[in-house]
């Protein structure tokens, strides 16, 4: 029971990782109609600041945090003002193009800045921090990502609900044409858009790098893991991805802990490909995901 | 109707020319003066040989791997040529960049196949499995700074050093013949590809023959960044020797992960598994104090073995801002394999690609300065694995390479055994 509950524990704290890069995705999606294939290669640029400014500059934990997320934000925010504002009317395709130049572009920064090899990574925590309870260990990491997920949730959802801007992302995700007859400045919009993805991807980025201790320049496929969640979740909806992110955090570390068990043609990687084939499924049932909006046309 | 014809014989007369042009464009570059027949890449006139190197220069395995292969392997031959060159003759290099990429690799291996002599470095298991058919075809040898025991039997590739499937071996032989373990618990993690598959085939014979108690063999994708699974399912089995098929970003995870569980077996490294990044890393550098590495040849800077001073005057002389790094020594030391077969083809008057063929399966043995031992070729693949050798090594933070000798230079019996 222990191994099962440590396997649930660990799942919950990797999927709240998934949730916190695939909400980064749907954030952009819902305000701006595009995927950002970038995602991955913000959290990259964000952990590697937060690394540098703890082991480099010798700044302490909770200055490094912030200033990564800065750093991040402003990229988000300078890409979205000089280069995707040019770019609306184009075609989703080309955007999506843009993003994976600015992806190869900021990976190519990490490696000429920082170098190709493995670096430390910035963490507040011994490795052994934390709590055993009934054989389960409960590490500190895992508990302050799972803590933060929730409060960043709970902060969301205010947002969107109860705040003038989060009222009008919402407006301008729901029609846009509709919300600037409304008064509503939709060009902040997509800068709020960008600059809040990039912040909450980078604080996946830097949870997860906690866990890790050492990151090197494919840090940032992690991303393309939270990828299914957000598809899972449905790629408008926030909730969406952040119990797409749970689910597949889950299913992959259990699948994970106990395909050993099974014969190995079926058990040997199983965990890799489980991701995939949930969203597969659901996505049979349900087209728009999960949470997804139903897309209706007149025909 | 007539022009349907004349197109009809056009068509033919191409096809019929087609082999006699693809024999020219084998044989055209091959040419003799003075008894020295010479193939691609060979000028007479002006006393060169032309030597490829496929490596990554960029993304990110160009810096801590490919670039410091290469600069070894420039660095040997600046050395000889301004020491005269190869019976007079200099050796020049053909670099291209192959991102780590097999696509790319094979695309850059046909840009330069007709102007190169031999390739001087391919590097990765990837990328070399990539290109093999096409140098068999073109009878092009290939010194591969790859450790694959599938790569290993292939007829125009060149290994330098112990393959991976035989370093887990040793690594067992060590625990039960060398510390007189009998039948411990042992396990493998390993991730999901070649370079896993590698060290799990060689797991699967230690087991056989050191009569091992195996109680885990678990992997993990290379994406993976949470290994809590794996560490767990290692705990429940209760193995005391733990053998890593990983590289060191997953290594430091895997490590940290276990010891948050509470789990502290004997860590056993692959060669690729550690990087002396790691002893950075302050949480963790407690932790993989404890951990043994498996690999050979002699730490940077151990002027006890002959080879040793002269690599360390052609680094400083030619590449000054290169750091202490295994790689470059590893590049410096296939380029003696490169070079003896380059002098003995020489000797035998025959600087064509078969005559460098021959050359090599002459070769039997080549000292490497002690920066690796000797290597050992012959025609079957079993004899074309160089070496079966491996050290057993201890992190040691206080060392230059992070790793201390803790066993001698050995082959254990499964290694010896080992057919490929």
């Amino acid at each position: 029971m222990a191994y099962f509950l440590q396997l649930v524990f660990a799942g919950a704290a990797q999927g709240c990782i998934y949730a916190l890069i695939g909400l980064g995705f749907s954030i952009i999606f819902k305000a701006s109609q595009v995927i950002n294939f970038a995602q991955g290669e913000l959290l990259l640029v964000g952990t590697y600041v937060v690394a540098s400014a703890v082991l480099n500059w010798h700044l302490p934990f909770l200055l490094a945090l912030p200033l990564g997320l800065l750093v991040t934000i402003v990229i988000g925010l300078l890409f979205e003002r000089l280069v995707l504002r040019r770019m609306i009317g184009r075609p989703p395709f080309t955007i999506l193009m843009i993003t994976i130049g600015l992806d190869i572009i900021l990976r190519t920064l990490v490696i000429v800045g920082w170098g190709s090899r493995t670096i430390p990574a910035a963490t507040p925590f011994a490795v052994t921090s934390g709590f055993n309870v009934a054989g389960v260990h409960l590490g500190s990491s895992d508990l302050w990502t799972i803590g933060v997920t929730i409060v960043l949730c709970a902060a969301l959802y205010y947002f969107f609900r109860h705040t003038r801007y989060g009222l009008a992302m919402r407006a301008t995700a729901l029609d846009q044409e509709a919300a600037l007859a409304m008064g509503i400045d939709v060009r902040n919009v997509y800068a709020l858009a960008w600059g809040l993805a990039a912040a909450i991807t980078t604080l996946g980025g830097v949870l997860l790098a906690i866990d890790s201790l050492a990151i090197d320049p494919n840090f940032g496929n992690a991303a393309l893991v939270a990828f299914p969640a957000i598809i899972l979740g449905g790629l408008d909806s926030v909730s969406g991805a952040v119990i797409g992110g749970v689910i597949i955090g889950l299913t992959s570390v259990l699948t994970a802990g106990y395909e050993s068990r099974l014969p190995a043609v079926v058990g040997t990687g199983l965990h890799e490909v489980t991701p995939y084939l949930i969203m597969i499924l659901i996505l049979m049932i349900r087209p728009y995901g999960l949470f997804g909006s139903r897309k209706v046309e007149r025909i | 109707m007539a022009t349907k014809r004349f197109l009809f014989a056009c068509i033919l007369i191409l096809l019929a020319g087609l082999p006699i042009l693809a024999g020219c464009a084998s044989s055209s570059t091959s040419s003799s003066s003075g008894g020295l027949k010479a193939g691609p890449g060979v000028d007479l006139n002006k006393k060169t040989i032309t030597l490829g190197i496929l490596s990554p220069y960029s993304g990110p395995v160009a810096g801590p791997v490919g670039i410091p292969i290469a600069n070894g392997v420039k660095a040997f031959f600046y050395h000889v040529n301004d020491h005269g060159g190869i019976n007079g003759f200099k050796v020049q290099f053909i670099e291209q960049d192959t991102q780590y990429s097999p696509q790319l690799e094979v695309q850059k291996y046909n840009q330069i196949r007709n102007q190169v002599l031999m390739i001087a470095d391919s590097l990765g298991t990837q990328p070399t499995f990539a290109i093999k058919d096409l140098a068999a075809a073109d009878h092009m040898l290939v010194s591969a700074a790859t450790l694959s025991s599938a790569l290993a039997r292939e007829k125009y590739l060149i290994l330098v050093g112990t393959p991976y499937r035989l370093q887990v071996e040793n690594a067992f032989d060590y625990i039960v013949n060398k510390l007189g373990v009998k039948n411990p618990a042992t396990a493998i993690i390993y991730q999901n590809d070649d370079y896993g598959q590698d060290g799990l085939t060689g797991y699967r014979e230690a087991v056989s023959v050191y009569h091992l108690h195996d109680v885990a063999q678990v992997s993990f994708a290379v994406n993976d960044t949470d290994f809590t699974a794996q560490v767990a399912q290692l705990k429940a089995s209760g193995a005391k020797y733990v053998f890593m098929t990983t590289l060191p970003t997953a290594t430091a995870t895997i490590i940290a992960t276990a010891y948050k569980l509470g789990y502290n077996p004997q860590w056993i490294l692959q060669s690729p598994a550690f990087s002396i990044q790691l002893l950075a890393v302050p949480a963790l550098k407690p932790l993989i104090s404890r951990a043994w590495v498996v690999s050979q040849g002699a730490a940077w800077g151990d002027t006890s073995v002959p080879g040793m001073a002269q690599m360390l005057q052609d680094q400083a002389k030619y590449f000054p801002k290169q750091q202490p790094d295994g790689y470059f020594e590893f590049g410096y030391a296939e380029s003696y394999v490169t070079y003896a077969i380059l002098k003995k083809a020489m000797e035998n008057g025959d600087l064509t690609r078969d005559g460098l063929f021959r050359a090599f399966e002459s070769l039997q043995s080549v000292d490497m300065g002690g920066l690796l031992p000797p290597a050992h070729y012959g025609s079957t693949p079993d004899q074309r694995v160089p070496t079966r050798d491996s050290v057993i090594y201890q992190v040691d933070a206080t060392q230059p390479a992070g790793v201390k000798p803790i066993s001698p230079d050995f082959t254990g019996v499964a290694a010896q055994q080992s057919h490929f």
